[in-house]
């Protein structure tokens, strides 16, 4: 009994040197590895992290932040063989042009390799207008700079120059399949009224530019038009009009803020179209945290829904960050690996001596791709820097967004 | 006439609150002489402070009531001594401008705690409407103008029919007199600040609690409504910032029907400015008045 228990203690001892000398080992291992990631590819986000808009930069950062921890863990292979981290720097760019000029020129300044961002479609649409229009063109000293946006959601912006892509849902698309939806499964429909916060940018050129044409495409006949800004707090004038038409479909092109503005004083005065149309930047926590009863039934097209494992993950991850994870920041992860992708196929090398090329095979690699992977599928890219992401169709039900209409 | 008449007593609903950012308001202006811009921010950093304390502490409405209106006292004493108490008392456009500068660091403040575009806030009532034949009202508005009627009534009682009240009114006639005649000036200053963040603390609420939302663009809105409010019907005047609140609210509310949200600020800013120049001293200031300002505005 004894002899037992001294060879037990003998045994407990080796264990727990083992343990101590393994954990030695790891620790070695992974300070080594660490070590030897000594080359870091600089890439800059901006956006707005400041101001009405913040919630926008912020989440986008959050999520950007997140893929690029999970990027560094195994590295990323560069054109010398060496495996280097992704170093990233956020700036804030406001919602504001003069502010974004000035970031992007001190962006252009560093050694990053490429830029993303801004937030705001209207300020994209202004500095995208400072990058040259035409690669290697010769008369056309604009900014040679790669960007790929997460955002700016306003239709075209990518045209603005040869240096500039998105990877944002594409809204054009997205709305004239939410109308064949609604045909199918409403065939009864004939009018609409419209609902427009027509102090911003997005959803000011997402009615006129995308939503109404395809409403109007389809057949639908609209009877009215109410406008509204985003500070406003009282909308029973506009709801007054709803009810007068008395449409089959009202469609809000707002964010959700006043899009829950609109849609409690629609239910106070006990406003019930057939069916309810928002914008997809009202696709989000914020609309079902704000207004869980009056958004009953709101039917958006959205490229992003925690449909996958890999999706719900990066709603995880970009919550340890302090942000959340909607159409528009969910791009900045499939960004992350978009850059991740061009450095290791195009050979970037990710010193300051070759900053001038990698910048032009970031340039030429986004340019090359013909499809990328998303959080929800393969993301088809278009010849001119924009992305056909997959999509779903969602609808705020019991406070939750559900899929209504899976057309991937 | 019905469309007209409907339109009114929407302007009404939604002039109640303008009145009451405005009376509180129109008090610092009257005793204190004193255009304070980070008014509108004071009261937003006292609602944010509720909702903190209701996200965090799941405070009920009444604790969230009063920490708002302490919220709201506290930041208003802050912008006091700041913008008013430490500068000289002729310095009529270093208090504004610096009330500019604490009103955007206050803004500031806010946004960075509060990160996201707006915030739920929890309701004090079931928003009904009631039916008078083809006229729609509802029971939270009638509530906004009841409290607004109130307080003006109560604010003018203080004025009119207390000590406290005699001293503030003489502070505003004459403040050099009112010091020889022994009126503890710093004593009504800050009771002045006091009871204007009281009140707006007070309006604070019923905006916030009436929406179930408030966004960070609060404290701008309060400030550019309130201002407008306050100029339209009588600088410094009680019944005066009642009167803008509501004149505010139903014009607001006819063009936004009659010509479209685009024309609705135009109007209402054409208005304020065509008071401002016809009638400098609003639209309830005596013939006294209006010359004394009217010389000020020729310099």
């Amino acid at each position: 009994m004894f002899q037992d228990n001294k060879s037990n203690k003998i045994v407990s001892k080796r264990l727990k040197l083992i343990i101590i000398l393994c954990s030695f080992v790891i620790s070695f291992v992974i300070a080594a590895d660490d070590s030897t990631r000594e080359r870091k590819i600089k890439i800059a986000g901006f956006g707005a992290t400041s101001g009405t808009l913040q919630s926008l930069g912020i989440n986008s950062r959050a999520v950007l932040e997140a893929a690029v921890e999970q990027i560094n863990i195994r590295g990323i292979t560069t054109g010398d063989g060496v495996t280097a981290d992704l170093d990233l720097s956020y700036y804030d760019s406001a919602c504001n042009v003069d502010t974004a000029t000035s970031v992007i020129n001190k962006i252009i300044e560093t050694d990053a390799i490429v830029g993303m961002g801004p937030t705001c479609s209207g300020v994209a649409e202004v500095i995208y207008g400072h990058f040259q229009k035409k690669v290697d063109s010769l008369d056309d000293s604009g900014l040679q700079f790669p960007i790929l946006a997460d955002t700016p959601m306003k239709i075209g912006l990518a045209k603005k120059s040869e240096w500039v892509f998105r990877n944002v849902a594409n809204e054009w698309v997205m709305y004239d399949k939410l109308f064949d939806w609604v045909q199918t499964k409403y065939p009864n429909l004939k009018t609409y009224h419209a609902g427009i916060e027509i102090d911003q940018g997005h959803s000011k050129a997402t009615w006129s530019k995308v939503i109404k044409v395809h409403a109007d495409k389809h057949g639908y006949k609209q009877v009215g038009e109410e406008h509204w800004s985003m500070r406003d707090t009282s909308f029973s004038v506009q709801s007054r009009k709803f009810s007068q038409s008395n449409a089959d479909i009202i469609i809000i092109s707002a964010h959700p803020p006043t899009t829950c503005g609109i849609l409690k004083e629609l239910a106070l005065q006990k406003i019930t179209p057939k069916i309810l149309i928002g914008l997809t930047s009202s696709a989000s926590p914020e609309t079902a945290l704000l207004c869980t009863d009056a958004a009953e039934g709101i039917t958006i097209p959205t490229s992003f829904y925690p449909a996958s494992p890999l999706a719900r993950k990066v709603v995880r991850q970009a919550a340890l960050k302090g942000g959340n994870v909607d159409l528009h920041s969910a791009a900045a992860w499939e960004n992350a690996e978009i850059i991740k992708r061009i450095i290791q196929d195009t050979g970037i090398i990710g010193k300051p001596e070759t900053l001038k090329e990698d910048r032009r095979k970031m340039r030429d690699g986004l340019a090359a791709l013909k499809s990328t992977k998303g959080l929800l599928g393969i993301i088809e890219r278009t010849a001119d820097g924009e992305a056909m992401k997959p999509y779903f169709i969602v609808q705020l039900i019991g406070g939750e967004w559900s899929v209504v209409h899976n057309p991937n | 006439m019905m469309i007209f008449l409907q339109n009114c007593i929407d302007g009404f609903m939604i002039g109640g609150f303008y009145a009451l950012f405005a009376l509180g308001f129109t008090l610092m202006f009257g005793v204190m002489k004193w255009t304070n811009l980070a008014y509108g921010s004071c009261i937003m950093l006292g609602v944010f402070s509720g909702i903190w304390m209701h996200l965090h502490f799941q405070l009920d409405l009444f604790w969230i009531f009063f920490v708002i209106i302490l919220i709201t006292v506290i930041a208003g004493y802050y912008v006091e001594r700041l913008c008013y108490r430490w500068l000289p008392k002729k310095a009529f456009m270093a208090m504004m401008v610096s009330s500019f500068a604490i009103w955007m660091q206050l803004d500031e403040i806010v946004r960075i705690y509060f990160p996201s575009r707006s915030y739920p806030f929890p309701r004090l009532m079931d928003n009904d409407l009631m039916m008078i034949g083809p006229l729609m009202f509802k029971a939270e508005g009638l509530l906004i103008l009841v409290i607004c009627g109130l307080l003006a009534g109560t604010i003018f009682l203080f004025l009119y029919k207390t000590r406290y009240g005699l001293a503030m009114r003489a502070v505003s006639e004459d403040p050099v007199a009112s010091r020889y005649v022994g009126i503890n000036m710093p004593s009504i200053l800050l009771g002045t600040s006091i009871i204007a963040s009281v009140i707006g603390g007070i309006a604070g609420f019923l905006m916030a609690t009436s929406d179930a939302q408030v966004s960070t663009e609060f404290g701008l809105w309060v400030t550019y409504k309130s201002l407008i409010a306050m100029t339209l019907a009588g600088l410094g005047s009680i019944r005066g910032a009642v009167l803008g609140g509501i004149i505010l609210g139903v014009i607001e509310a006819n063009s936004l029907w009659y010509l479209g949200a685009e024309y609705r600020d135009l109007v209402s800013f054409m208005l304020f400015f065509i008071v401002l120049v016809i009638l400098p001293g609003g639209l309830l200031g005596t013939a006294k008045e209006q010359k004394a300002r009217a010389a000020v505005r020729r310099g």
